[in-house]
């Protein structure tokens, strides 16, 4: 193999690892920092994908459409977490049916307001040549955001006050209570944050997918499993999980089918989290 | 400045303490004596609202306060220090005190970081290293840092001494004593370890079976052999 | 007459009278009436089969449509290559049930006999059927297919045969005829099952999987025999689904499909089986009715049932409204107990049954040799080596933390050893799992009462002694002799839960006692029992260590004082001392633990 062949396989592995990262990151925030199962997490990316093709056909540049997705879907989530997921904290078998229902009224939402043909926005950027490989810019865009993303949520529960608080209360609920801390209020905003990356991850897919309403389900499956083999640790667990599970689905996909590929990965983390229950960060404890 | 009456409280289906009464002074040291099970952790986590009550009242400054949620009787000023410290073991000694500056929504935060750190220099030393790395001794002064610097009234100590190296535990009770001496804090605190418990308070009450059985004097509990055998020997 | 009428199982006059209704309905409905409440009575069955698996089990199964898609492409495969030579399609619904229930036996193994949590329980059931959804969307090629069967990919089947016998396939009305009678029998055999041992046991394990095991159930089994059958009847019914639209897509491993199978069962009621025929077919009906109206209002109005049930009637409709008409019922006249009370007669009751050495034998003593357990750098327990005769009462105290409840829980097999050995009549007991010890004569009762508060006292007590006897007539006999020696027989038919908790305490010990052990393990026994009961129990336990081994960890002095047995004191992690409560009490070094004041020091 030569070395442009090398390059383009490598692109092509961190793209779907980037891909998975960003399709999990905001399901990894909520069930990480207050283990909620959100099943809703494919319409919250859905969510993203058409609020940053209506910010385009309102003729907004796709960046900046891409920059406002995320904040309107934070607070649809901060709207979502006061009306229904605030009863449902510690009834972890209601909160996924719960929030099962909420994806069959978002999804038929939507069909409502856009309809049910598939819209799309055109892939920006174009493509730039690797030895014989043309190879799409996007990807590099993607893998950047996933980079970015990361250091965002590093950033929040690092730097800001509100992740401090966040962090204490993950760790240690009633002690952090004990202390002073309103961790309902706490919890409000943090589905609010992971709602917002998760419409981060829908508006990054916007280019590269057929944007409509029932979208999510495409990709709740492999977020899920991502999350699950991820552990508590928010951004180890689930940077080693996309990480490894980014490379099964692409090895399986090279080798035959994408949709192989997306089986090989579901059924790669099936047996794995058999072996591992807590998970890849398990050991670390409840920490980012 | 603390009064329980006829209280109630335990888990699920069981009822821990039954009928219980307290009070307790502004400025007081008390402490909270007997075997295991008999309650007293169950007492401090009423108190401090991480366990609701079943009946019976809670009066603090006067105001009752039996069926706040425990972030607002945190605001109020008790502070709660849970046997084995609850230090955040994955936030560092800075961030564990910061979390408890953040939530009492303490003004000139970094001012008052720094009298504690100048009052606790072991801590200071230790400040960017990880919660659950300290000693438990270490672990105990920072939660007793962490709780002061919430400003609180009342001071709720779970077994303070446990898990704590022998040459710490003097240091503690020097801790203690000061903060209610200096700053005027009232200090109610559950403790298995006798002479500690004793040579602190002035006051020792003996719960047996959920309920208060004697309320005397320190030195009457130190000394007395069949008081001891009675309440918490065997 | 009379009499031999009532031999004969409810289920089976049941099914009888539902089949003639049915004959008769068949015959007044329209052609187009037909084909739609045939498939809705296909979905009644999915519904049943997630309501057997998830509200008479307690397994969170999400993705139990997964079986009925196997089912359904089993049909499909197997009815395409044999109708022309068989001219009958049943052996392929009958392959449909078997497919499904084997897929279900290999994924319950994997997860049961891994002790895989709830929530993973739901995640990989439900990752499961997207697994199939993606696989089957990506068989379009010809080269995908089974004999003659073309999988056809996105496409899918669409030459399955249709229910055919003797060359011929059946008229509309004459599928829903036969959908109803095999659905009504589906149903009622497994309401008999239900209501058999294994059904009691079911919801033994339901109620509170820790007490069956603790009981000596291998709860891993019965949970994997209950899923294949789950799987079986959806794999049945996807069988007749495919017959029924002679179709078979991808779609129906879809997670709306797979939603669809959980709102059935949720707005029937999840313990309810006529519930889930209900259920289906409310959600059917009401679906047809609104996309009748041109509104595509389906899925919302779906979606917020699903929600408003989870919080506001989290057992579902049909136990509201039965709850409703029990509450009518008992202001009409007495209550209908559930038919064991006549089991409790006197003569019953007087009767002498043989012991439980009758169905094992009692093993001998238990002792540990330096047994170890450490966490982490923390040793809780230090080299115990300890030896329990097969008869009388030994007390474990210490202050807290000192390693007595660490001790044990490596006793009954809560922890496993770092190093050395546990042994019950010789044999060691290292790995062996909890139920097992008990199946070997270990009678366990913990700190927190641990019983089944939905069932009654009387099944409580059943539950016990069924465990260890595999026969229900003297179960029935040796529960209701166990609840007259403890005061409880008059409470027989009422909730577990409802008791006080000093009575639930004695009714655990009693449960435990049904299986006349040969050690008993006694964990805080008197926890919040008044000083009458605490007194009373001592009194029991002192009767019980003539016979049996009783080894009890307390704090409660005044009950250890009672109990006049020797006593082992615990000090971090190590056996501080042995003797009798009254020669323990002059020792200083002692006394001094329990001020604390060697707390913090290594004792020699």
């Amino acid at each position: 193999m030569n070395l442009d062949q090398l390059l383009n396989q490598l692109l092509t592995a961190l793209t779907s690892i980037s891909l998975l990262l960003l399709i999990s990151i905001g399901l990894a925030v909520i069930f990480g920092m207050m283990g909620i199962i959100n099943l809703a997490h494919g319409e919250f990316l859905m969510l993203g994908a058409f609020a940053t093709l209506a910010g385009v056909r309102v003729g907004l540049n796709i960046w900046l459409a891409m920059l406002l997705a995320p904040l309107l879907v934070g607070l649809f989530g901060l709207l979502v977490e006061r009306l229904l997921i605030q009863f449902l904290y510690g009834r972890l078998a209601d909160s996924m049916l719960a929030t099962w229902g909420l994806s069959l009224i978002m999804v038929q939402a939507v069909v409502f307001i856009f309809g049910t043909t598939t819209q799309g926005i055109p892939t920006p950027l174009g493509n730039f040549s690797l030895g014989q490989y043309s190879v799409s810019w996007y990807s590099v865009v993607l893998i950047l955001a996933a980079l970015l993303l990361i250091s965002v949520v590093f950033w929040v529960f690092k730097r800001t006050r509100y992740g401090l608080l966040a962090r204490a209360a993950m760790q240690l609920p009633e002690m952090a209570m004990s202390l002073g801390i309103n961790t309902r209020r706490l919890n409000a905003l943090t589905f609010a944050f992971g709602s917002a990356l998760a419409g981060a991850g829908g508006a990054l897919l916007a280019p590269i997918t057929g944007v409509v309403p029932g979208m999510g389900q495409a990709y709740i499956g492999r977020a899920f499993m991502n999350v699950i083999i991820a552990g508590p640790g928010v951004l180890t667990g689930t940077t080693a999980a996309s990480g490894l599970l980014g490379t099964v689905e692409y090895t399986a996909s090279y080798v035959s089918t994408p949709f192989i590929g997306q089986a090989a990965l579901l059924i790669f983390a099936i047996v794995l989290i058999r072996f591992l229950p807590t998970g890849l960060s398990g050991r670390w404890g409840k920490q980012l | 400045m603390l009064k329980l009456s006829n209280l109630a409280a335990g888990y699920k289906r069981t009822t821990v303490l039954t009928g219980f009464n307290l009070a307790i002074k502004s400025g007081e040291i008390i402490a909270a004596m007997g075997r295991n099970g008999v309650g007293k952790s169950t007492l401090l986590r009423t108190i401090a609202g991480t366990l609701p009550l079943q009946s019976g009242s809670i009066t603090f400054d006067d105001k009752d306060i039996s069926h706040k949620p425990a972030h607002e009787r945190a605001r109020m000023g008790i502070a709660y220090v849970p046997q084995g410290r609850e230090i955040f073991p994955n936030l560092t000694v800075l961030e564990n005190l910061k979390v408890a500056g953040y939530a009492s929504r303490q003004l000139d935060l970094n001012l008052k970081l720094e009298e504690i750190f100048s009052e606790f220099p072991g801590l200071a030393e230790k400040r960017n290293l990880r919660g659950g790395s300290l000693s438990g001794g270490q672990q105990q002064i920072l939660a007793l840092a962490r709780a002061l610097l919430t400003n609180p009234k009342l001071l709720l100590l779970d077994e303070p001494t446990e898990g704590v190296q022998p040459s710490i535990i003097e240091q503690i009770a020097e801790i203690i004593r000061r903060i209610n001496t200096e700053k005027k804090i009232t200090v109610l605190l559950v403790e298995q370890n006798l002479d500690f418990a004793a040579n602190l308070a002035e006051r020792a009450i003996l719960v047996d079976k959920g309920q208060v059985r004697r309320e005397i004097s320190a030195t009457e509990i130190l000394h007395d052999r069949d008081l001891q055998r009675e309440y918490l020997g065997i | 007459m009379k009499f031999l009428l009532r031999k004969i199982p409810f289920e089976a006059k049941g099914l009888l009278v539902i089949a003639g209704v049915a004959f008769i309905l068949t015959g007044l409905v329209e052609d187009y009436q037909a084909t739609q409440w045939t498939v809705w009575v296909i979905y009644g069955l999915l519904a049943l089969s997630l309501t057997l698996v998830w509200g008479k089990g307690g397994i969170f199964s999400l993705g139990q449509v997964a079986f009925f898609g196997i089912g359904g492409y089993a049909y499909g495969v197997v009815g395409v290559n044999l109708i022309h030579t068989t001219g009958e399609s049943l052996s392929a619904l009958v392959a449909a049930g078997l497919l499904a229930a084997l897929f279900a036996a290999a994924q319950g193994f994997f997860m049961f006999y891994g002790n895989v949590g709830d929530v993973y329980i739901a995640v990989i059931t439900l990752a499961t059927t997207l697994v199939l959804y993606t696989f089957m969307l990506s068989t379009s090629g010809r080269q995908y297919a089974i004999g003659i069967a073309y999988l056809g990919g996105f496409n899918g089947m669409t030459n399955v045969p249709p229910l055919t016998l003797f060359n011929s396939f059946l008229s509309q009305r004459d599928l829903l005829l036969v959908t109803i009678i095999i659905a009504a029998a589906i149903a009622f055999v497994v309401r008999f099952l239900l209501r058999r041992p294994f059904g009691r046991v079911i919801a033994g394990l339901r109620t509170n999987e820790l007490r069956t095991q603790l009981l000596g159930y291998d709860t891993r089994r019965y949970k994997l025999l209950l899923y294949m059958l789950g799987g079986g009847i959806a794999g049945l019914a996807g069988g007749f689904y495919a017959a029924w639209g002679q179709f078979i897509s991808p779609t129906v491993f879809s997670l709306s499909q797979a939603s669809l199978a959980v709102i059935y069962v949720l707005v029937g009621g999840r313990a309810s089986l006529s519930g889930a025929f209900a259920g289906a077919i409310l959600v059917e009906g009401l679906s047809t009715n609104l996309s009748k109206g041109g509104t595509e209002a389906t899925p919302i109005v779906l979606g917020l049932v699903m929600i408003l049930i989870v919080l506001l009637l989290p057992t579902g409709i049909a136990p509201a409204l039965a709850t409703l008409l029990k509450r009518i019922q008992i202001r009409g006249g007495k209550i209908e107990t559930r038919g064991l009370s006549p089991l409790l007669e006197e003569k019953f009751l007087s009767k002498t049954i043989p012991t439980a050495s009758a169905f094992r034998k009692n093993s001998g003593r238990l002792e540990t040799v330096e047994l170890r357990k450490t966490f982490g750098g923390l040793v809780a327990v230090a080299n115990a080596s300890l030896t329990f005769d097969s008869s009388g009462v030994y007390c474990l105290i210490g202050p807290n933390g000192a390693g007595k409840s660490t001790y044990f829980n490596l006793l009954i097999g809560r922890y496993k050893p770092t190093s050395g050995q546990a042994l019950f009549a010789g044999k060691p007991l290292n790995r062996m799992p909890i139920f097992r010890r008990v199946q070997q004569g270990m009678g366990i009762k913990l700190q927190v009462v641990s019983i089944f508060t939905e069932l009654s006292v009387f099944e409580n007590m059943w539950l016990a002694a069924y465990a260890i006897s595999r026969n229900s007539l003297w179960a029935e006999q040796q529960a209701g002799q166990l609840l007259e020696r403890f005061g409880l027989l008059q409470y027989a038919d009422e909730q577990a839960g409802t008791l006080a908790h000093g009575q639930q305490q004695w009714l655990e010990i009693g449960m435990v006692l049904a299986q006349e052990p040969s050690v008993i393990m006694l964990d805080e026994p008197t926890a919040g029992m008044t000083r009458e009961e605490t007194a009373r129990t001592a009194e029991l336990v002192r009767e019980l260590g003539k016979q049996a081994s009783v080894i009890v960890v307390e704090h409660d002095m005044e009950f250890v004082r009672l109990l006049d047995a020797p006593v082992t004191v615990f000090h971090q992690g190590q056996i501080f001392a042995k003797g009798r409560l009254e020669e323990l009490r002059q020792n200083e070094d002692l006394q001094n633990i329990y001020l604390g004041r060697y707390r913090n020091v290594e004792v020699k």
